[in-house]
């Protein structure tokens, strides 16, 4: 059971920003719910207060076009909203096939793309609420215990990886996040640059100050095509063992004239594989360029025991990534 | 239309909270922490709606909030203020089964049943907005409901039988059903 809270749904995107401030991580803006109900109920965060945001949705959801077919999505817009949207599957559409391979038909129409930066790991010793690094105790138990679906790249001492879908799809087309901050600022940042591994102070992926609230994703105008392959231990409802987010623009030639490949799944932040983009710029498409840039995506993984199956699925996941880009993919 | 008060302790930590359900108005008077699910069952009596997880991983707490299938379990009462909130209690009439209904009996679609109602209701909310889904839409609209006893695939039959019968339904009277 939910213990007891205070509750309020205010009315002006200020009054949230003040009470955020003033009582710090005891109150939490509550959007789609979806992570938080659960963390509540399982009594992994301590919240006395939850801003309902849902009075502020004709200002924070939908998704709105601007110069060069640039987005800005709401921070409240849902999940299935982001999936089904005509603009985000045209020239986004990693992005939708990311939302579209999220959770659930259920909960993609509860979720935002907001609340979706702001869920915690699903470790399941996190989850348990067993003495982990992240809850106080001395180490990862992941490390020594069950981590099939954890960290392949070094990171220390959470072994949790990033659960978002879209987070991974974000970074292949150099998203920003809009932040609305005390006193009325609004900022703009890479949202590379919020991405965190989670620490027992703060056990969050995304690194918000006292007071901020994300009211927006920012997408600018994306070149070239993009895809999101993504395995799952079942066809659906499933967080990725590995995934992969890549966009891709050719030059005339059919060369690669520009290229993003970000990998999910395999640490705790989306990670984006640079020396795979650069194995492939300049190169046509074929065997060699593919091969060669799923090598050096996965380069420097350093699997345990129980998930070094995780290089092998994460560069298979990136071949058919890639393969599906291929100008003779059609 | 008359609001019809259920509870009303006077306990200063209950709020009231007005929304429709089954095309009724209802006011609950709910604690802040109160899911929609227990707004349902405990305070409104509609034990249709199932719980099972509790967490957002079964579905049999599914359903329809402002024409969209949600989990209840995870939706605050509170939150629901002024929505329109369909329930598997809505759907039939007096000696008549709602057609997705009477598809679940004829396909044989549920065994032990306790996922059935969350699974009407999924199917509802996907008729509702397609009313000739292919079977692959059929099992990605179904995808978040759970059934332990193993099946789904008279749940796509069924589902895709209801369809054919909402159809013939509308095309009869001449005009989509209500």
């Amino acid at each position: 059971m939910i213990p007891r809270i205070d509750y309020d749904r205010p009315a002006a995107l200020d009054t949230v920003l003040d009470v955020l401030l003033r009582e710090g991580r005891r109150a939490r803006p509550l959007a789609g719910g979806t992570d938080l109900l659960q963390l509540l109920k399982d009594g992994l965060l301590e919240v006395e207060h939850l801003l309902d945001l849902r009075a502020l949705a004709p200002t924070l959801s939908g998704i709105a076009v601007g110069p060069g077919g640039a987005l800005r999505i709401g921070a409240l817009t849902t999940l299935a909203e982001v999936a089904e949207h005509p603009l985000v599957r045209g020239s986004f559409r990693a992005l939708a096939q990311a939302a579209q391979l999220s959770a659930s038909p259920q909960l993609r129409n509860m979720a935002t793309i907001g609340g979706n930066l702001l869920q915690l790991n699903r470790c399941e010793y996190f989850r348990s609420d067993l003495p982990c690094w992240l809850h106080g105790g001395r180490s990862c138990l992941a490390a020594e215990g069950d981590h099939r679906h954890h960290a392949i790249f070094p990171q220390a001492p959470c072994l949790a990886v990033h659960p978002s879908d879209p987070a991974t799809a974000l970074l292949a087309f150099d998203a920003r996040v809009e932040i609305a901050r005390p006193g009325g600022a609004v900022v703009e940042e890479p949202l590379s640059a919020r991405l965190k591994d989670p620490d027992p102070d703060d056990p969050h992926h995304f690194h918000l100050e006292e007071g901020e609230l994300i009211t927006a994703v920012l997408l600018p105008p994306a070149e070239g095509e993009s895809v999101y392959e993504k395995a799952m231990e079942r066809a659906a409802w499933s967080f990725a063992l590995a995934a992969a987010a890549v966009r891709l623009s050719f030059s005339d030639g059919g060369r690669v004239a520009a290229a993003r490949v970000v990998l999910g799944g395999v640490a705790g932040r989306p990670r984006r594989a640079e020396a795979a983009e650069a194995a492939l710029l300049g190169r046509p498409l074929d065997a060699e360029a593919v091969a060669a840039a799923v090598e050096a995506a996965l380069e420097g993984a350093a699997p345990l025991p129980g998930n070094a199956y995780k290089v092998e699925l994460a560069k298979g996941i990136l071949r058919k990534a890639l393969q599906r880009l291929s100008p003779q993919a059609g | 239309m008359a609001i019809q008060t259920v509870e009303r302790t006077g306990r200063p930590r209950k709020v009231p909270v007005t929304f429709t359900v089954n095309g009724e108005l209802r006011e609950v008077w709910v604690e802040p922490r109160r899911t929609l699910l227990d707004a349902l069952r405990i305070d409104l009596g509609l034990t249709g709606t199932k719980e099972g997880c509790d967490h957002g991983n079964c579905g049999a707490c599914t359903v329809i909030v402002d024409g969209r299938a949600v989990y209840s379990c995870l939706t605050l009462a509170v939150s629901c203020e002024g929505a329109s909130i369909e329930t598997v209690e809505g759907l039939s009439r007096p000696g008549r089964l709602h057609p997705i209904q009477q598809a679940f009996l004829e396909r044989d679609a549920f065994q032990c049943g306790y996922c059935t109602p969350g699974q009407i209701m999924s199917a509802k909310a996907l008729l509702d907005r397609r009313p000739d889904p292919s079977p692959e839409e059929i099992r990605e609209a179904m995808s978040g409901n759970l059934c332990r006893c193993g099946a789904y695939p008279r749940i796509v039959e069924a589902v895709r039988a209801a369809a054919a019968a909402l159809r013939a339904e509308g095309a009869g009277e001449g005009g989509a059903r209500a």
